[in-house]
């Protein structure tokens, strides 16, 4: 078997029915890391109609739910609780319970903010660019990427909301008629910066709801179908000295009905006609284009928090771009954080979510990796050739100062470990991939740790301080990662983790007929979709 | 496909639309509430322990501003004059009014109940409580003395006091308001130094209304400004300190 193409392998499978373990190549993984450029990596395995498409992604929100569901929730919800103490503690108390201490007054507040934000920046990527781009292996990860960018930004928000202070006063944020005749300064980045993350989190939801809404539809159809059957919860498991009449309680409860008009609410009378699928392809593409240019300009924005102020080591033009980088960089490699559990977890999802996939998105990260190492080197760079000395003695102070820890540990996580992925077998083995992924995650979130402990040696000698956080700093930030795992594991288990359409439009059998023209522009959604009226 | 909603859903938009109407109207209420006059005062006139009239005395006798309110220039705080000020005038002291003694203004000089309040006030030392009008919070300052200087009227907060029986407060206070100013000087700007001919008393209501009101206030108040080399502050620190 080994000789075998697995395109070949694949087609084969298509036509005989044969089991997946016998077409595929086991040097490829599961076939799809093909080096051959005259075949083309099939993007949807295991010899699946498209019947059995709806089934498999459908299931994982239908099926009984997954034993290690309940528990990584609960964990979750904690987490996201004690977060949620942490600020309730500090409004309460106010902002003197964080580390922040002169000179240094944007600390882990500002860092979990731009690391959070960096973060959102791989949903959009992935589903515009990638999309006017054409490139159709991201149809099984853009939900997915969507939808963790949608939780960073609600995290990312959080924090310059609660790091104004006076929280009730946040509302200051926004230019809003008052009888004080005063507005926000229109010339501080900091205001740029409101607009930037309100734009891009509300188009980024837009994009993803109206991306969801035929697949909503089809859920709203299935449970719709069985919508009498009723829910049996319990009995429950408990103690041991608990009574018995508590453990063998039972509730019955509607929850077939409660789905289908919570689905039916939101699928917004969508009835898959010709005409839905039309518009839906324009707004889609329309989408796309307004989507664009925010992945550039939301991180440009935020760099310019920093760039437009006159700090030594802040104020440089090379930052705007080295953002958008390390954005791109820090979200890819939390899109795979994500994905590769998931991926091992939900039956299925190997076929879509192919070795292949997870493959580019290794080269996208050793890119955006490489554009960053040559930015923290260009930095090095430009202060020795500015001969500035207040410049140089920032940097001097970043890699060698007291913060040496901070920058080292930056520079291994996010300049030295992508560049594994040069070699085939790093980006191919999972396990690996996962790693070097938590690398990137913790790299990313200490370039920006790096860059506001700068503040720690301003202008006056006199003044500086060694920055530390305190323990209400840690919650909210470990806070903040049990809001977005919350959020998550909520999508994974109510929402159609793969856009189920839109991976039927790149199955072989979305397009039989190779002159077909019709269906050879856009992203081949068209034709997929009359198969999936059908299907129901 | 089967029906997913149950008939009764199709009350929900008949529903929601007079809630959303309700909802739009409390929001309209809300703005106009706060930002009426009336929520920030204006009008207020309350009853005085003692019916003093500005119109008499300084509408009619034609007394400076500056002859009660004496400190108004050299003072955050413009001082409500004590009762020693008004016996100035208002002295029952008959060894010394002996010529007047005779005559009716006399009588009733001695049996006007507010007068009579008056030296009450004055023997016993206790200050009369005049009520306070014009008041704004305690996290805001307001110099009398910069403004008075720089050239703005008592006119431009107080407005026609030369003509009210009760005082009464005459503007918002409010800070959209102190900054409508700030933001356009030349429109309160009079020349109280001589700077561009003869001096304006600041405190000569009815020219300075009526310089105000003129049109060439504009360009006047900017030559003034300019040579005032006035930049009223704007920012935060200016009046919360």
């Amino acid at each position: 078997m080994t000789t075998l193409q697995p395109d070949q392998a694949a087609a084969l499978g298509l036509v005989s029915h044969k089991p997946r373990s016998e077409y595929v190549d086991p040097a490829t993984i599961d076939g799809t890391l093909i080096d051959d450029p005259g075949k083309r990596a099939p993007l949807v395995l295991g010899n699946r109609d498209f019947h059995s498409v709806t089934n498999t992604i459908c299931g994982w929100i239908e099926n009984k739910t997954p034993k290690w569901w309940p528990m990584a929730f609960i964990i979750s919800a904690h987490i996201a609780g004690i977060g949620t103490l942490a600020i309730l503690y500090l409004i309460i108390t106010g902002v003197g319970v964080w580390g922040l201490q002169r000179p240094v007054m944007w600390g882990w507040d500002i860092v979990n903010f731009v690391w959070w934000v960096g973060i959102g920046h791989a949903g959009t990527l992935i589903s515009a660019i990638l999309c006017l781009l054409k490139q159709k292996w991201r149809v099984s990860i853009n939900r997915f990427a969507e939808a963790m960018t949608i939780f960073a930004v609600i995290c990312a928000g959080t924090f310059p909301g609660i790091h104004v202070g006076r929280v009730w006063m946040a509302w200051m944020l926004f230019p809003l008629p008052n009888m004080n005749w005063i507005w926000p300064n229109f010339r501080s980045p900091l205001l740029w910066d409101v607009f930037a993350v309100g734009t891009y989190f509300t188009v980024s939801l837009l994009f993803w709801y109206m991306g969801m809404i035929p697949d909503l539809a089809t859920m709203r159809d299935r449970v719709t179908a069985r919508r009498e059957q009723k829910t049996t919860l319990g009995p429950i498991w408990a103690p041991h000295p608990l009574p018995g009449f508590i453990k063998n309680l039972t509730i019955t409860l509607p929850l077939n009905k409660i789905g289908s008009w919570v689905y039916g609410f939101l699928s917004l009378g969508w009835r898959f006609s010709n005409r839905h699928w039309n518009n839906y392809e324009k707004a889609y593409l329309l989408l796309a284009g307004v989507s664009t240019p925010l992945v550039l300009s939301v991180h440009s924005v935020v760099s310019f928090d920093f760039a437009v102020s006159i700090i030594p080591g802040w104020h440089t033009t090379i930052f705007p771009p080295y953002f958008v980088a390390g954005a791109i960089f820090s979200g890819f490699a939390m899109v795979l954080t994500l994905l590769i559990p998931a991926r091992e977890l939900y039956p299925g999802m190997k076929d879509f979510v192919t070795a292949r996939t997870i493959e580019n998105m290794c080269k996208i990260i050793t890119v955006t990796g490489s554009m960053v190492g040559f930015a923290y080197m260009m930095e090095f760079f430009i202060a020795w050739y500015g001969a500035n000395e207040f410049e140089q003695q920032t940097f001097v102070r970043r890699a060698f100062g007291p913060y040496w820890w901070a920058y080292w540990t930056m520079v291994l996580c996010n300049v030295i470990s992508p560049q594994v992925f040069w070699f085939k077998w790093a980006r191919t083995s999972i396990p690996f991939i996962f790693v070097i992924t938590i690398f990137v995650n913790i790299g990313m979130w200490f370039e920006r740790f790096v860059i506001i402990t700068t503040l720690s040696a301003d202008f006056l000698p006199s003044a500086w301080r060694y920055y530390r956080a305190s323990a209400v700093d840690v919650a909210t930030y470990i806070g903040s990662l049990g809001i977005f795992m919350t959020l998550f594991l909520l999508f994974c288990r109510f929402i159609p983790m793969l856009a189920i359409s839109e991976v039927k439009g790149v199955m072989k059998q979305a397009d039989p007929h190779a002159h077909d023209h019709h269906h050879g522009n856009g992203h081949g959604n068209g034709h997929a979709n009359g198969h999936t009226k059908g299907a129901h | 496909m089967s029906q997913v909603f149950p008939k009764w859903t199709n009350l929900i938009p008949k529903v929601i639309a007079p809630l959303a109407v309700l909802g739009l109207g409390l929001v309209s209420f809300g703005y106009v509430y706060y930002v009426d006059n009336k929520y920030w005062m204006v009008g207020y006139e309350p009853q005085q322990p003692v019916d003093y009239s500005h119109q008499i005395h300084v509408g009619k006798l034609g007394m400076d501003c500056r002859f009660c309110h004496t400190h108004v220039e050299e003072s955050y705080h413009s001082n409500v004059p004590a009762t020693a000020t008004c016996m100035n005038c208002h002295t029952a002291d008959e060894a010394t009014d002996q010529a007047m003694l005779s005559s009716d203004l006399w009588k009733k000089h001695k049996t006007n109940k507010n007068l009579v309040t008056l030296r009450a006030s004055f023997q016993s030392g206790e200050p009369v409580q005049w009520r306070r009008i014009h008041k704004i919070p305690d996290y805001a300052h307001f110099p009398h003395a910069a403004h008075v200087n720089a050239g703005i009227s008592c006119y431009s907060c107080h407005g026609r006091v030369d003509q009210l029986e009760v005082v009464r407060q005459n503007h918002s206070l409010a800070m959209g308001w102190c900054l409508e100013c700030h933001r356009a000087p030349e429109k309160h700007l009079v020349d109280n130094k001589g700077q561009m001919g003869a001096p304006v008393q600041v405190t000569d209501l009815k020219t300075v209304a009526e310089l105000l009101a003129s049109e060439s206030q504009a360009q006047r108040g900017a030559e003034l400004a300019k040579q005032k080399q006035l930049q009223p502050p704007q920012h935060c620190a200016a009046c919360h300190y």
